[in-house]
């Protein structure tokens, strides 16, 4: 004998089941508007190449261009790939973009598996990576043809290049530069020093700003202030064929950690756990109005600009020997898939960021200072203060540098993190600078031996 | 021997949904990690055949393999204990009907759907870094006017020990759900016997709980020892490396350096740590889980 | 009488004056959260102490609301409706109807099936990211929802555990009385096992919506086209370290992407209701 409230609990079950088959169909609805909808989207695309196939008397062509950026350069990004269209109706431009920290994960899983994209926006720190593993496609072939490079210095050329061969056409011109906000050098009474400073003027401007009870400089960018120092002492931090260490000194490096330690212990440059804060540009120091400088690549001048009403300006580094030391680096490079179909209208696409004034009146200099004599012409009346510094900075540094070092090599990118890492464990006073110079040796050896 | 065989049927029948889809789905992906761990591979070319080098290297040369080990080891065993023991107290006190009930589960919730946000990065930083609310409250019981737990390398991982107990929500919701169904039955029974609320409580709501338990602790565990997000957006494993966890390291050798070979021998690592401790509950659950007997099944 | 009433009453105000005084630590930033959606973009961190916002700054929705290059939030949202309700849907009827089995009926390789399932979950997805991508390459799946739905046709992992641990806490004379009912195991899994794990299939969709909904791997691996990238992918465009970053809109869509989550908490908690009443059922 079942007993009766046995089936209560079926009844019960009964209706519930109602319930669940009807959320499972809707489920099953929903899949299947998922598949339709798919398909539907493309056949429309399709369509529209078929199009520009009846207008022109070309195949029509898809290309895959990724890249990374936030909300306005993806808007920028996207509004120049139209214009692009519009000029070449036979190229679809398929549009993939991810934030910085994703991008590169993104991108070497993609060509895990076979699916690279056509043409990419590329750092300078894995370029020499992704050459060695053939996956960038040469572009010496297309300069001339596709790619008109005659307005532009061979210089800005150069951080392109691995082993005589260009592999990505640079998007922007950079430099390494010490930021400063204006306003706050006025409000406090401090002079701007000149562009040849040298870094007792640093000391000393630091020093004035710590009496009014601001940071000088926040604490930034270590491992560029290394490239920089050993730049203007004469050497480079890797060696030519970026197996190794290009310095033999470690007293070099033992100086610098020093005077890192130096300037946070004075109380001129924040301690890490006061620097390592900060949430983003818009949350940094120099923004929030506790420090007075910076030193920043100079493309992101513009959005420390923008995240604060005070004048932001820019200064080169500091010297002795600036000159050797400062360097033209590509902001970011376009390069080329090894694994393409259409390298043509790739580089058609490069050209179209080089050359086209309408592209660049779009980008107002959001990547770095274009590379095109003519475009920086062009782009001169429209520009703001800060974006006018940038610019000016960029015509001194051309006079006032010496050429950039080979590229990263592999393991660049862990070397970095090995600097960081030193860098922390000096200014948290766990190891002397010394130590950190030799430990910095022995180690950074090993990572780049073994790549 | 039928009833064996149809057993084995209806066995199959049911599970055969999740069976296909691991064959399909998941068995090729796990083989290819596992493959790849013995391979030097940077993602970028074909990998190459290395053996237990990986292996070899992660455990007898790689500093900060230890590191990871270390920071996750502490964070495990600190947090997990803690946040059960939280979950399972706020379950019981919203089990009872109250008014509001509804509202305060949510509200408990909450955190919990906030957990990986760069929303709470900024905020964990506010709080617990340079000029923040923990260091004001340090003021004003006279401890230190300046401090900085996150910008601490002894102190940094507390931050994110609280973190993970603040985020009780899912074990909570998960006891929740058990004590809800444990059959009103068994208390009416205890009721009428006589029984203080504390007994019911040891002797009827612990023991039908275990089942439960059990499954909050293997789960816990597994997410607590996999933890990523918060090292990764709040402190990036810093200061001194002192909130490096295992997966965000695992993270950095596989992305960031090039070594995807060496990442998939971490996640193997992991994976075979992680599974002998899940086995060791397992066989000591038949002491401490309440279970009936299967004999029928 | 009356002395029990009110110290009935005192227990009730100390309960909720325990649970407001907690609420109100947990959820202060959540609700730093939603003020910064309100707050202009550069007074979020200068005035990152002060919760409410200075001046109420409503912009941050339109400029974040019209996304990314013509692809607006509204089919952001759509398109992670789309992809959490299919998911979500699939895990947790599959995930019941396989831990029924794994839970109820001894079968040939159990024990061994059920630990690769375990296994499944304690293997780190970034490991998993690239032979998943191969393997969703390989059939034709990039740039359709499929991968990100059609794996939970299986279950989750996590789910299945659950349901098991609950369906081995329902009492095995109500699967005996269903069989003497006439019940073969399709019928006592549909009219006796799903009603009864209601409260854990509540648990899991409550998981699966939030986990499906800000999970942002899969959907950036297997969604390369902005119309079809879901609210998480969207949301983490918006910060770039060395360019402009509008943290007012990123705060206002991150706030409107929480609330569909919030709501379906709200809605699905409430079925975690009773015990199951089976009174008098032993008698």
């Amino acid at each position: 004998m079942v007993p009766e409230r046995m089936s209560a609990v079926f009844k019960k079950g009964r209706e519930f089941m109602k319930k669940v088959i009807s959320v499972v169909l809707s489920g099953a609805m929903l899949a299947s508007i998922i598949f339709t909808g798919c398909s539907g989207g493309e056949t429309a695309q399709t369509d529209t190449s078929q199009e520009g196939q009846s207008t022109e008397e070309r195949d029509p062509v898809t290309i895959r261009f990724s890249w990374w950026g936030s909300q306005a350069r993806n808007d920028q990004t996207q509004e120049v790939v139209e214009l692009f269209e519009e000029e070449y109706p036979w190229i679809t431009v398929e549009c993939e973009f991810v934030g910085w920290d994703q991008y590169f994960d993104n991108l070497s899983t993609q060509i895990a598996a076979g699916d690279m994209p056509d043409i990419l926006q590329h750092d300078y720190r894995y370029l020499e990576t992704y050459v060695n593993n053939g996956l960038l496609l040469p572009l010496d072939e297309f300069v001339g043809d596709q790619i008109d490079l005659s307005n532009v210095d061979e210089s800005y050329l150069s951080g392109g290049m691995v082993d005589g061969e260009t592999y990505g056409i640079s998007l922007g011109m950079n430099t390494f530069a010490v930021e400063y906000d204006e306003t706050t050098f006025k409000e406090y009474g401090v002079e701007v020093p000149a562009q040849d400073w040298t870094y007792d003027d640093f000391v000393d401007v630091c020093r004035q700003f710590k009496e009014k009870g601001i940071y000088g400089c926040d604490l930034t960018n270590f491992e560029d202030w290394v490239l920089y120092w050993l730049r203007t002492k004469g050497v480079t931090l890797y060696s030519q064929e970026g197996k190794g260490l290009g310095y033999e000194d470690d007293s070099l490096m033992e100086e610098l950690f020093q005077m890192r330690l130096d300037l946070v212990k004075e109380g001129l440059l924040p301690t890490p756990d006061v620097a390592n804060q900060a949430s983003g540009t818009e949350d940094s120091l120099i923004v929030r109005g506790d420090a007075a400088m910076v030193t920043y690549w100079s493309n992101a001048t513009a959005a420390v600009a923008n995240a604060t009403e005070n004048t932001i300006k820019v200064l080169p580094m500091f010297g002795p020997n600036a000159d050797r030391g400062a360097y033209i680096k590509p902001s970011m490079f376009l390069s080329i898939s090894a694994q393409t179909e259409h390298p043509e209208e790739c580089a058609l696409l490069i050209d179209f960021f080089t050359n086209n004034v309408g592209a660049n009146q779009v980008m107002m200099g959001e990547r770095g200072v274009p590379i095109s004599s003519e475009i920086r012409e062009a782009l001169k009346p429209d520009l703001d203060a800060t974006s006018q510094a940038i610019f000016d900075l960029l015509d001194y540094s051309k006079e006032h540098s010496s050429p950039i070092d080979n590229p990263d090599p592999e393991g660049a990118g862990e070397v970095v993190t090995l600097l960081q890492e030193l860098e922390e464990q000096v200014l948290y006073e766990e190891i002397t600078p010394a130590e950190a110079a030799s430990q910095f040796r022995t180690e950074a050896t090993t990572i780049l031996e073994g790549k | 021997m039928r009833t064996k065989l149809k057993d084995n049927l209806s066995g199959y029948f049911f599970i055969a949904p999740w069976l296909i889809c691991f064959l399909v789905f998941t068995l090729f992906p796990v083989g290819m990690s596992l493959y790849y761990s013995f391979t030097n591979f940077n993602l970028l070319s074909a990998p190459d055949f290395i053996g237990l080098e990986n292996y070899r290297y992660l455990l007898f040369e790689d500093r900060k393999f230890w590191q990871s080990v270390k920071v996750t080891l502490l964070y495990a065993f600190v947090s997990i204990p803690l946040r059960l023991i939280f979950a399972f107290f706020v379950a019981n006190l919203l089990a009872k009907k109250h008014r509001g009930q509804g509202i305060y589960r949510t509200l408990f919730y909450l955190p919990s759907i906030v957990g990986e946000s760069v929303a709470v990065a900024i905020v964990w930083r506010t709080i617990f870094g340079k000029n923040g609310a923990f260091e004001a409250l340090l003021g004003a019981i006279g401890i230190t006017t300046e401090y900085s737990v996150l910008g601490d390398p002894s102190t940094a991982i507390w931050s994110l020990i609280l973190m993970s107990i603040w985020q009780f929500g899912s074990p909570m919701l998960i006891f929740l759900a058990g004590l809800k169904d444990i059959p009103d039955v068994y208390y009416e029974a205890a009721s009428i016997d006589g029984a203080s609320s504390f007994q019911k409580f040891w002797r009827i709501t612990v023991p039908l709980i275990t089942p439960i338990f059990l499954f909050n602790l293997v789960m816990q565990m597994i997410t607590g020892f996999m933890v990523f997000t918060q090292g990764y957006i709040i402190t990036e494993g810093g200061p001194l490396n002192s909130t490096l966890f295992y997966v965000v390291y695992l993270y950095q050798t596989t992305f960031e350096n090039f070594e995807s070979g060496r990442g998939s021998a971490m996640a193997w690592l992991l994976l075979v740590f992680i599974g002998i401790l899940t086995a060791i509950l397992f066989s000591t659950s038949k002491y401490w889980v309440f279970e009936e007997n299967e004999k029928e099944g | 009488m009356n002395g029990i009433k009110k110290n009935k009453r005192l227990r009730s105000c100390l309960y909720h004056i325990f649970c407001a005084a907690l609420a109100l630590v947990m959820i202060y930033p959540i609700l730093w959260l939603a003020f910064s959606a309100f707050k202009e973009k550069t007074d979020i961190f200068q005035e990152a102490g002060k919760l409410l916002p200075s001046t109420w700054f409503f912009e941050n929705f339109a400029n974040g609301w019209k996304g990314f290059g013509g692809v607006g939030f509204d089919t952001f949202f759509t398109n992670s409706f789309i992809v959490t309700i299919g998911a979500t849907v699939l895990s947790v009827f599959s995930s019941v109807f396989v831990a029924y089995g794994f839970a109820r009926i001894r079968f040939k390789g159990r024990s061994f099936l059920f630990a690769c399932m375990m296994m499944t979950l304690m293997l780190p997805v970034q490991v998993l990211m690239v032979p998943q991508y191969m393997l969703f390459s390989k059939f034709g799946w990039i740039n359709t929802f499929l991968p990100l739905i059609v794996p939970y046709l299986g279950g989750y992992a996590f789910f299945i555990f659950l349901c098991v641990q609950f369906i081995k806490g329902i009492p095995r004379d109500l699967d005996e009385a269903a069989r003497i009912d006439g019940c073969g195991r399709i019928g006592t899994f549909f009219y006796l096992i799903l009603p009864l794990t209601k409260s854990a299939m509540v648990t899991s969709a409550i998981f699966s919506f939030y986990w499906r909904w800000s999970d942002f791997i899969g959907p950036m691996l297997y969604l390369k086209k902005p119309k079809l990238y879901t609210v998480s992918v969207a949301l983490k465009l918006f910060a770039d370290p060395n360019s402009v970053t509008d943290w007012g809109a990123m705060f206002a869509m991150s706030f409107l992407s929480l609330i569909p989550v919030i709501l379906i908490f709200l809605f699905l908690q409430k079925y975690i209701v009773e015990g199951i009443s089976t009174t008098g059922l032993k008698g």
